[in-house]
């Protein structure tokens, strides 16, 4: 049998169904109008046409802008808006009389939806009558829920007394605006916690969501801003009591449930990009019709019974059922979305269907609805929760037959609850005072109940919660949303998304019965913590165990899976930037190929990847060529920018050319000593690039002979003092990292063409640590790699020093800060 | 007492230069010319493990360097003068420099304290015949690093 879940239903068969107390609440409504009217705070004003004609004109880019629409009593709002079809292609309305059967189509009408710019959990839906140019709307916002509705025809008679044609002006609108108050119609219901806990939150099938025609030629739709989405196709069934409720009036239940299913769709669209479409309508106008159930439960086997009879060929991807019955109530196969008939206790079959109960009891609400009255006064809107039942009904039952259970009081673990903006909440929808444990002071242990709703915080419920029946102060928990992005309900509904690509077929077979296998285990992901921005190959990977082998869905969000995503072991490209999440979810097979999840429960896990921005390397300064003679050592250096690890080959020859690399040279400086002249260049490398410096050549000379050279003393002798005047001999400071160059012959009896000196070199209270290198002029000479004293700071120190003087003078380096510095002579080779 | 070819040529020089002289030349043999070269870094601890790099000194051993054939003191090079740096040192001591194969002989070419980041001084020092002609020893309760750059040499 299939796995679902509990409240009694027929025949070991389990559903979902609204709850008791929602059947409470209808009845005391019913018994308690006058107590529930005056909750209905609804404010009715006049709407300039001017504002809505643009839906009557083309769409230009997809788009028609509504603006200055008088949303708010403070205010007016731009509504974007995209032109879209509630119909299949080929959809008919079929009009059963009890004596015949009539196809028609559809109605024609302009349907458009959108959002409220600037608020992410609004919705607009609006139509506009082919026939008569009327417009209907209905615009939800986090604030209120305003419906756009015209008024009768303006008849402009001309002296002749006949009507002028049509023209669209002739209409006056009004918009309704109505508090959240009148969503359901009594406060202090107790809530009842009486529905299921669920262990883990995939419910679902893997499922094909495609439009098709009425041939069964798929049509992928378009979603809101022109990207690509899927698509359900629904047989939509009435009865005779919605008929009634319609005023008898074949056209007013048409356009009605177009306009349900306009705003189903419109919801589904934003939240799910899913479009709702309706292929074909049955009515039942004879007073007699195929449906005898008396309440939810019955109906939807009722349902099943008869498509499975009559339609088993009929392809479609759900059946809705929009009963007039005052059940209070619906009921839905959860997960089965475009699956076929399944065993349901026998002789019943359960499939794609929901069921829809109370349905306009009383009159149809405003989904729009132009005919809508309050205390018999024309314009406004209906009474009592009819406003927006209908709706919640149809999205929140054919909710489950997409994404499966209820969100409200429903424990989800610290894995599923990762990479939401609540990552260590423990229950989705937390709507309830007693679950109020939002990521901190230990968790709620259980679904809480009762009536204590004071400090729940608002706006928490969703389409597929029970949260409207929780109402802080007056405001109920419920929102026309499957939740938003970072909540946990939305990323709940990721599961149905992530399915909706799945493999197996749109349509099932005639008796396409699967069954649940036994438990297993699935590990967690195992993928790197962190991976380099745009690198490829990465690896993630799951394992199973105490079961077999399950089938494995991997999804991906900052990457793009490059293996397939249907194993336990993927690899990955990683995005530019931000985070890569990887979500792995294991389902077992059942009977007749299908996937079903393990005991009705996939297990899944999430891993979050840092990607790490990786700049390529870049060389920041170059290396030099220099000059040695034969037997020196030449050091090369090369700085680069880049991210680490950096690493570096030399090489010899010419840039790029990577056929003689330098053994061992590997760091960023290198010292080489070539026997003769030599290119040499540097490749950086890092994850993410390299970089080539220049070719830069060591030019060896010939070891000059070797001088062979005596020693003559002279009586000490200051060649230099750097505090003195400036001059030859005096001053300025030698500056930091510069380089002065000291003339020796000449001075202190030193001749010209000595070969070195014998010296004494003294710093002066140097400001900050450092050294001096004193080396072989000329001025000009390449600074070696040498250093003749270090120094602290403040410490007037000396050293002593033979200084080769080529050209009769020295050099010296200030590797310290700026400074004065003394050199006493006190002898020279020559 | 082994037999040694530096000669007192070294010894007037040391006597000359005020230099501190670390070889021990108890005997002149020779006399030699001094052959100067621009400064040259021969020496450097502070690199990757080698014979004239890594790894750093440890307090109180010795060990010995190559000093001919490298920038551009030729194996008939008798004597070298050089300039000795010492850093990360955290105590203070003394480092001898004397050719290696021989006794360690009482001197010390520099003396450092405990508290400077690095410091150097000069001197001229004898090598022996031997590969690694050149020996090193950490007299301090740290270990050190030591730098040579050879400005000359004596043959």
């Amino acid at each position: 049998m299939r796995d679902f879940l509990h409240e009694a239903g027929p025949a070991g068969a389990s559903m979902r169904k609204m709850p008791s107390s929602l059947r409470r609440i209808a009845a005391a409504c019913v018994l308690a109008m006058a107590f529930c009217l005056p909750l209905v705070a609804a404010t009715v004003s006049k709407l300039n046409d001017d504002v809505l004609a643009p839906l009557r004109g083309p769409v230009v880019a997809k788009r028609i802008l509504l603006n200055n629409v008088p949303l708010y009593a403070h205010g007016t709002a731009n509504i974007d808006l995209e032109e879209f079809q509630v119909w299949a292609p080929g959809g008919k309305v079929i009009v059963n009389d009890g004596k015949s059967v009539q196809y028609l189509d559809p109605p024609p009408m302009r349907f458009f939806r959108g959002m409220v710019n600037g608020d992410p959990e609004s919705f607009a839906y609006f139509s506009v009558d082919g026939t008569t140019g009327a417009i209907y709307g209905l615009v939800a916002t986090r604030d209120g829920k305003f419906a756009v509705n015209a008024s009768r025809r303006r008849l402009l008679l001309p002296r002749n007394r006949n009507p002028i044609p049509d023209r669209s002006d002739d209409f006056d609108y009004f918009l309704t605006v109505s508090d959240d108050t009148d969503e359901l119609p009594m406060t202090g219901q107790t809530w009842a916690c009486d529905v299921e806990k669920l262990p883990a939150i995939p419910q679902v099938n893997r499922r094909i969501l495609a439009e098709v025609d009425a041939s069964g030629h798929r049509v992928i739709a378009e979603g809101i801003s022109g990207t690509q989405s899927y698509a359900i196709a629904l047989e939509v069934e009435t009865d005779t009591e919605l008929y009634v409720n319609a005023s008898s009036n074949a056209t007013t239940l048409t356009n009605y449930v177009t306009n349900l299913t306009g705003a189903v769709s419109t919801i589904y669209n934003r939240d799910l990009h899913t479009n709702v479409v309706q292929q074909n309508l049955h009515i039942y106008t004879g007073g007699t019709d195929p449906w005898s159930a008396a309440n939810a439960n019955s109906g939807l086997l009722e349902l099943g019974d008869y498509y499975h009879a009559n339609h088993l060929a009929l392809k479609r991807s759900a059946v809705v059922m929009l009963s007039g019955k005052n059940t209070s109530s619906g009921v839905a196969w959860q997960g089965v979305i475009g699956g076929g008939d399944f065993d349901a206790g026998s002789p019943h079959f359960g499939g794609s269907y929901a069921w829809c109960g109370s349905i306009g009891t009383g009159g149809l609400g405003s989904v729009p609805d132009p005919n809508a009255t309050t205390n018999g006064a024309q314009y406004g809107m209906p009474t009592g929760f009819q406003s927006y039942w209908p709706l919640t009904e149809y999205a929140h039952e054919l909710g489950h037959n997409l994404a499966g259970h209820h969100t409200h009081c429903v424990a989800i673990t610290t894995g599923e609850a990762a990479g939401t903006n609540h990552p260590s909440q423990h229950f989705v929808d937390m709507c309830h005072t007693g679950e109020i444990d939002d990521d901190n002071n230990g968790h709620t242990s259980a679904c809480a109940t009762g009536a204590d709703f004071s400090s729940a915080p608002t706006e928490r419920g969703t389409i597929m919660s029970y949260c409207h029946n929780v109402f802080i102060s007056t405001v109920p928990q419920s929102r026309f949303t499957f939740g938003q992005a970072s909540e946990v309900s939305h990323h709940e509904l990721d599961d149905y998304m992530l399915r909706a690509a799945g493999p197996l077929p749109f349509f099932g077979g005639p008796s396409n019965i699967v069954s649940a296998v036994g438990t297993f285990t699935m590990t967690t992901i195992t993928a790197a913590s962190s991976v380099p921005a745009n690198s490829t190959g990465n690896a993630a990977s799951v394992g199973s165990s105490n079961g077999g082998t399950p089938t494995y869905s991997w999804t991906i969000t900052g990457g793009t899976i490059t293996s397939a995503s249907n194993i336990a072991a993927i690899t990955y490209t990683a995005g530019p930037s931000g985070n890569v999440v990887l979500r792995a979810t294991a389902y077992k097979n059942g009977t007749n190929g299908a996937t079903f999840p393990n005991g009705g429960v996939g297990i899944t896990d999430t891993k979050t990847v840092t990607i790490v921005t990786c700049t390529a390397p870049a060389i920041t300064s170059q290396p030099s060529s220099t000059s040695i003679v034969t037997g020196q050592t030449a050091t090369l250096t090369v700085m680069a920018s880049g991210t680490a690890t950096l690493s570096y080959q030399w090489y010899t020859g010419t840039s790029g050319n990577t056929s003689s690399p330098v053994g061992g040279a590997t760091a960023s400086s290198v010292n080489v000593s070539p026997a003769s002249t030599t290119s040499y260049w540097v490749r950086v490398t890092n994850s993410c690039g390299t970089a080539d410096s220049v070719t830069v050549t060591v030019t060896v000379t010939t070891n000059p002979p070797s001088v062979a050279t005596l020693f003559y003393p002279v009586t000490p002798c200051r060649i230099i003092d750097t505090r003195n005047a400036n001059g030859p001999q005096g001053g300025p400071a030698l500056v930091s990292g510069g380089t002065r160059n000291v003339t020796v012959a000449g001075v202190c009896g030193i001749p010209a063409g000595v070969v070195a000196i014998s010296i004494n070199v003294a710093v002066v209270t140097p400001s900050a640590g450092g050294y001096l290198t004193l080396f072989t002029g000329p001025a000009g000479a390449s600074l070696p790699l040498a250093s003749t004293i270090n120094f602290e700071t403040n410490r007037t120190l000396a050293n002593n020093a033979i200084v080769k003087a080529g050209s009769d003078s020295i050099n010296v380096f200030d590797g310290g800060p700026t400074l004065h510095f003394v050199i006493d002579v006190n002898g020279y080779f020559k | 007492m082994k037999k040694l070819t530096e000669a007192s040529r070294i010894v007037f020089l040391v006597a000359v230069f005020s230099l501190v002289l670390t070889a021990v030349a108890p005997k002149a043999s020779a006399q030699y010319s001094y052959y100067a070269l621009n400064p040259c870094r021969v020496v450097d601890t502070r690199n990757a493990n080698g014979v004239n790099g890594g790894p750093i000194m440890t307090s109180a051993t010795q060990r010995s360097f190559a000093i001919r054939g490298v920038c551009g003191v030729p194996t008939s090079a008798k004597a070298v003068s050089f300039n000795l740096a010492v850093t990360s040192m955290t105590t203070g001591g003394f480092v001898t420099l004397w050719p290696s194969g021989q006794s360690q002989p009482t001197v010390s070419s520099i003396n450092f304290t405990g508290t400077e980041t690095a410091l150097a001084n000069g001197g001229i020092v004898g090598l022996s015949t031997n590969a690694q002609d050149l020996s090193v020893f950490d007299g301090s309760n740290s270990s050190i690093h030591i730098i040579i750059d050879v400005t000359g040499y004596f043959q």
